[in-house]
């Protein structure tokens, strides 16, 4: 019945996600939600890591500018197809989140809080400073289109389809993994170490398999991000961007498939429609994410679960 | 057959076990049974993994397991339950007994990832065990409420579905009556005697409740002070004065 209704709502996304572009093309708009559509890739893969696995991450910015930067490089220097610059960015990503994993071994909680956030401050720092393969503070500009082929991704919409097909691929990757075997190692050994040593789990593996999986994502995300802008440049990914990743899976709820989406969509999307507010647009924002974290401590899904029980009570 | 061979423990300066020579064999219930403090607990940690004994050797049918982690011994046919049940509360207590399968299954990151057939076969083969392992042991009502929601007693008959689900051959039980009151023990252990005769399945079991170790037990071997010092069927363990001395102290004289 779950996974019925869980289908059913992937569908009512995919329609909704191709209709929308027809109805509001507004090159504005447009850019809003392919921004989201990136963030929903960004945030799925700490979900991954915190949501399933219990493994808090404030560095997600560092692996997302990797991505980022290593597809900007390659096919700004070598003209190389933009599938090698996403290959390059997973490759580089993957390999940089396997080393960060290690210090998961020994560190959690706030130890691993710490390491991660140097992480992402560092990176940041090394793309500032490494003037001659990064283009410094001014970063790179002017990247030529890139596509697949002589076929170039040049207009919003052809990149905003472009970047909902990819997130939507791995969203649904996501959730064949949740509900495999994977998925549930990684939860138990969220829930409880020992038991989950005692069940077979090796906690060392798994726990890089998460943090891999985890830098891949934001990688292609980073990736994205360059091409879709046609530059890369060192304040996209500052901390800012790794707290922002943060917040938008607790307000959407972390460990759930659609948390990511739903708080993706809520900060974007809910952020733009305060435009009205002007100058006291951020004002109201943030005292209305104040009232989420108070009112709704499991995020949208949380909140979504406890009506879905009061619907089941009432019939 | 597990073999305990000389088996010392050491923490510090505190001796936990001392020179421990154990046999758990053949399908059936054997005791183990001591006063507090007496190296119990520290034996089953020992057996499944989690301490690597200072001095001495586990042999699992003859070849030797000690230093060995316990996610190594649950697919060599080792599993446990524990002292204060570990359930993996943020799960469905369906999906907890599907976790109790992990060293079972066999689908990779791939192919989890793209569903493949053979995945998809075999999950499915999971779920229909899980349910069936919930039917034994009568939680199959309560299979897709959260863990967290169960009672403590079902929270001890879940991890000893979810310790089945690994098809172990040696199964090592810390105290599972407590907490119980005599129905529901009396329960748990006519299950646990009877998967074990059915699935051929050694459990040793840990526990305070006298009228448990004996009506269950073939044989029992009693610790103190992290030394074995008895070993026999119920009837000699309750006469044997050196056990009677350990629990209720010796006679002045």
């Amino acid at each position: 019945m779950k996974e019925t209704r869980n289908r059913f709502v992937f569908l009512a996304a995919v329609i909704l996600v191709a209709v929308v572009p027809l109805i509001w093309d507004n090159y504005y708009f447009l850019s809003v939600l392919s921004t989201t559509g990136l963030y929903i890739i960004l945030v799925t893969g700490l979900n991954v890591l915190l949501g399933y696995t219990g493994l808090v991450s404030l560095g997600q910015a560092g692996f997302y500018a990797i991505g980022a930067y290593a597809s900007g490089i390659l096919v700004a220097k070598t003209g190389a197809p933009f599938v090698l610059g996403l290959l390059l960015a997973m490759l580089l990503s993957g390999v940089i989140g396997l080393i960060i994993g290690l210090s998961s071994v020994r560190l959690r909680g706030g130890y691993l809080a710490m390491v991660t956030l140097g992480f992402g401050t560092v990176v940041q720092i090394i793309m500032i400073n490494w003037d001659d393969l990064t283009g410094g503070a001014e970063g790179i500009w002017g990247i030529p289109p890139v596509g697949f082929g002589p076929l170039k991704i040049v207009t919003p919409l052809a990149w905003y389809y472009t970047i909902f097909i990819i997130a939507g691929l791995i969203v649904l990757l996501t959730y064949s993994l949740e509900r495999s075997r994977i998925g549930r190692a990684w939860m138990a050994l969220r829930e409880d170490v020992a038991a989950a040593q005692m069940m077979g789990i090796n906690p060392v593996h798994y726990r890089l398999l998460a943090f891999v999986v985890s830098a891949v994502y934001s990688g292609i995300a980073g990736a994205l991000f360059t091409h879709l802008n046609g530059s890369v440049f060192p304040d996209a990914f500052g901390l800012q961007t790794s707290i922002m990743i943060l917040m938008m899976l607790i307000l959407g709820g972390s460990g759930h498939i659609l948390g990511p989406i739903m708080g993706a969509a809520i900060v974007n999307v809910g952020f733009e429609i305060l435009r009205p507010f002007g100058n006291y647009q951020s004002l109201v924002f943030g005292f209305l994410i104040v009232l989420m974290a108070v009112f709704m401590p499991q995020g949208f899904m949380g909140l979504w679960r406890r009506l879905a029980a009061l619907w089941g009570e009432a019939i | 057959m597990i073999e305990l061979e000389g088996v010392s423990m050491y923490f510090g300066g505190i001796h936990a076990l001392e020179d421990v020579n154990l046999k758990l064999e053949g399908a059936g219930i054997q005791g183990l049974i001591g006063p507090n403090g007496s190296g119990k607990s520290t034996l089953i940690n020992v057996v499944t993994g989690y301490y690597k004994p200072t001095k001495g050797k586990v042999l699992l049918n003859g070849r030797e397991i000690s230093g060995l982690s316990p996610y190594d011994l649950v697919r060599l046919g080792i599993t446990r339950t524990f002292q204060n049940p570990r359930i993996f509360n943020g799960l469905s207590v369906f999906e907890n007994v599907m976790v109790g399968q992990h060293p079972l299954l066999k689908s990779g990151f791939w192919a989890s990832a793209l569903k493949r057939r053979f995945t998809r076969a075999e999950e499915r083969a999971a779920r229909e065990e899980a349910m069936k392992l919930l039917h034994l042991v009568g939680l199959h009502d309560k299979a897709h409420l959260q863990g967290s929601s169960l009672a403590y007693g079902e929270l001890r008959t879940l991890e000893l579905a979810r310790a089945l689900a690994s098809n172990a051959s040696v199964l090592l039980l810390d105290e599972p009556a407590a907490g119980m009151n005599d129905t529901e023990t009396v329960m748990l252990m006519s299950l646990v005697k009877q998967v074990a005769g059915d699935r051929h399945i050694s459990v040793l079991l840990v526990e305070h409740n006298m009228t448990a170790v004996m009506n269950y037990s073939r044989t029992i071997s009693v610790l103190d002070e992290g030394k074995k010092i008895a070993e026999g069927v119920p009837e000699e363990i309750k006469n044997d004065c050196r056990v009677i001395e350990s629990y209720m102290g010796r006679r002045n004289k």
